[in-house]
């Protein structure tokens, strides 16, 4: 049997790919369940938040150009776990359980976890895609 | 002809009656001279400025005939003819017409008219008798007064005169001088008067607040110390160097409002108000007083970096300009302008917590007001413009 350079790419990508997939599972099984914030009042709030920041004459720079529309809370629990992951690393701490709540705004995500105090204020953290903190933004 | 000069003491518009007494055709006696009365004092409440420059006032007027004016001195009024006009140098709010002299008790007492800055008519209203007591003794009084009621810009007036312009008055028991041996039952002295009147003026400079539908805020005085709790945050100064104050609102028994503040707590910087709410409630500044609502400040603007935020225990927020660690931004006017903190804090004690930020912004929130209806907190107002005191709510 002939091995081409095509079918070696395939295995290659498919290595990698479970390589991926071994080292993010122990991540994802460390939260005892999603950590998407589940209630739909803190939900909504959060959603309103950001579309307020979007609608507002001064809006942040990193925001400009995107509408009300472009807003929508996440409920994957991947994207969830890393949102916590990083408010974890923010607060220096290791919470297993914390409930985050995650909008996707463009290309930012914006998280709130109302655990998270900067004085009397609950921010609310913007993240780029490759989730380097932004701005925290004291909005709750 | 006897006449006074008018004293007056601060923000008092002082009166005095001014009778002219001519002797009647049937006064053989010559002509006599009834002492005029002491000089009234009408204390006008709620004004502010007169018409001369004074402490915080600085419209004048300019009258047509110039001598039917008690703004400050009121020597020798001639009787009253025809119609005084009186020009503001700029347009007057929340007018009062007081007028000093002599008035027929049964007669009319002159109107006012109001124009505004556009020369339109605005209202038209009759000066009314102040104090009648002395109409069951004598016929005259010395006091009439209106109080405009056009909420809007007035910028001339004009007073028409009173009716009867003369009149006469008669004293019932003679001459109250009596000549030693003279006849017992003396006819009655009667005397020709003629109405007289110096005008005074109160009026704001400034419009009045409208309502603002919420009853705290309709306080002056709640405007006043949410205004002047702002301005102690120093929200002129540069990040850093601010700091939220906070207070009380309290309720006379007589209804009116007042606030104090509270004293801060060792933790207060400009991202947090550490004071005791709940003990200041427990100590009233005045006897009587019951706190019925709280307030703190705000004093950053949006998209300010804050400082001084309190660090958990693996975090550390920069205290200051040039500290190591992160720099939050601000943004007061989310979530129905208040912390979640600041909601839940309302929802603690059952108090509505007022919130004015930097932009002069006042919300309002209220207690047991869930997440997912903070954001659209309906009761907020703002500054009429830019450092007033007047409040509007925003829709």
């Amino acid at each position: 049997m002939t091995i081409t350079r095509a079918t070696l790419w395939i295995l290659a990508a498919g290595l990698l790919s479970g390589c991926l997939a071994a080292s993010a599972q122990p991540a994802l099984a460390q939260q005892p369940s999603s950590a998407c914030g589940t209630d739909p009042a803190r939900q909504t709030q959060v959603l309103q938040v950001v579309r307020g920041i979007l609608t507002s004459p001064d809006s942040e720079p990193i925001l400009a150009g995107l509408t009300p529309d472009s807003a929508a809370l996440v409920s994957d629990a991947r994207v969830c776990a890393r949102a916590a992951q990083r408010i974890n690393h923010l607060a220096g701490e290791n919470q297993r359980d914390r409930a985050v709540y995650v909008v996707r705004v463009g290309q930012v995500w914006a998280v709130h976890d109302p655990t998270f105090r900067a004085g009397e204020w609950s921010p609310l953290v913007l993240f780029d895609s490759h989730w380097k903190l932004l701005k925290t933004l004291l909005a709750m | 002809m006897p006449t006074h000069a008018l004293t007056r003491g601060p923000g008092v518009i002082a009166v005095v009656g001014l009778l002219v007494l001519i002797p009647a055709c049937n006064d053989a006696a010559g002509p006599q001279l009834v002492d005029a009365p002491q000089p009234q004092f009408a204390e006008v409440a709620g004004a502010v400025c007169h018409g001369y420059v004074e402490p915080g006032c600085t419209v004048t007027f300019t009258a047509t005939p110039a001598n039917y004016t008690c703004a400050r001195d009121c020597w020798g009024l001639p009787p009253q003819t025809g119609t005084v006009t009186v020009v503001f140098s700029r347009p007057v709010y929340h007018l009062t017409v007081t007028g000093g002299g002599a008035y027929d008790c049964s007669g009319t007492f002159g109107e006012v008219t109001a124009y505004d800055p556009a020369g339109q008519e605005v209202e038209h209203a009759p000066l009314q008798l102040v104090d009648v007591s002395n109409c069951q003794v004598a016929n005259w009084a010395g006091i009439a007064r209106v109080t405009l009621q056009y909420p809007g810009a007035i910028a001339r007036i004009t007073i028409s005169p009173m009716t009867p312009l003369e009149w006469q008055y008669c004293m019932p028991g003679g001459d109250p001088n009596p000549v030693p041996g003279g006849d017992p039952n003396p006819a009655p002295v009667c005397y020709d008067l003629r109405a007289l009147a110096g005008y005074g003026y109160d009026f704001q400079e400034q419009p009045p607040c409208p309502a603002t539908g919420d009853s705290l805020l309709d306080s002056p005085d709640v405007r006043a110390g949410l205004l002047d709790a702002l301005k102690a945050s120093h929200p002129d100064l540069p990040p850093g160097s601010r700091v939220e104050v906070g207070g009380l609102i309290w309720r006379r028994p007589d209804g009116t409002f007042f606030t104090s503040v509270v004293p801060p707590g060792p933790t207060t910087t400009e991202c947090h108000f550490d004071g005791n709410y709940a003990e200041g409630v427990l100590h009233p500044p005045e006897p009587g007083a019951q706190a019925v609502g709280k307030f703190h400040t705000h004093p950053s603007q949006a998209k300010d970096p804050v400082y001084g935020c309190k660090s958990q225990p693996g975090i550390r927020f920069a205290q200051f300009p040039g500290d190591r660690g992160l720099v939050p931004t601000a943004r007061p006017d989310e979530n129905g302008g208040g912390s979640d903190a600041d909601w839940e804090s309302g929802t603690s004690d059952a108090f509505s917590l007022y919130v004015i930020n930097a932009a002069g912004r006042v919300y309002r929130l209220d207690p047991d007001v869930p997440p997912d209806r903070r954001t659209e907190n309906p009761n907020r107002w703002e500054q009429t413009e830019v450092g007033a005191v007047c409040l509007r709510r925003v829709p």
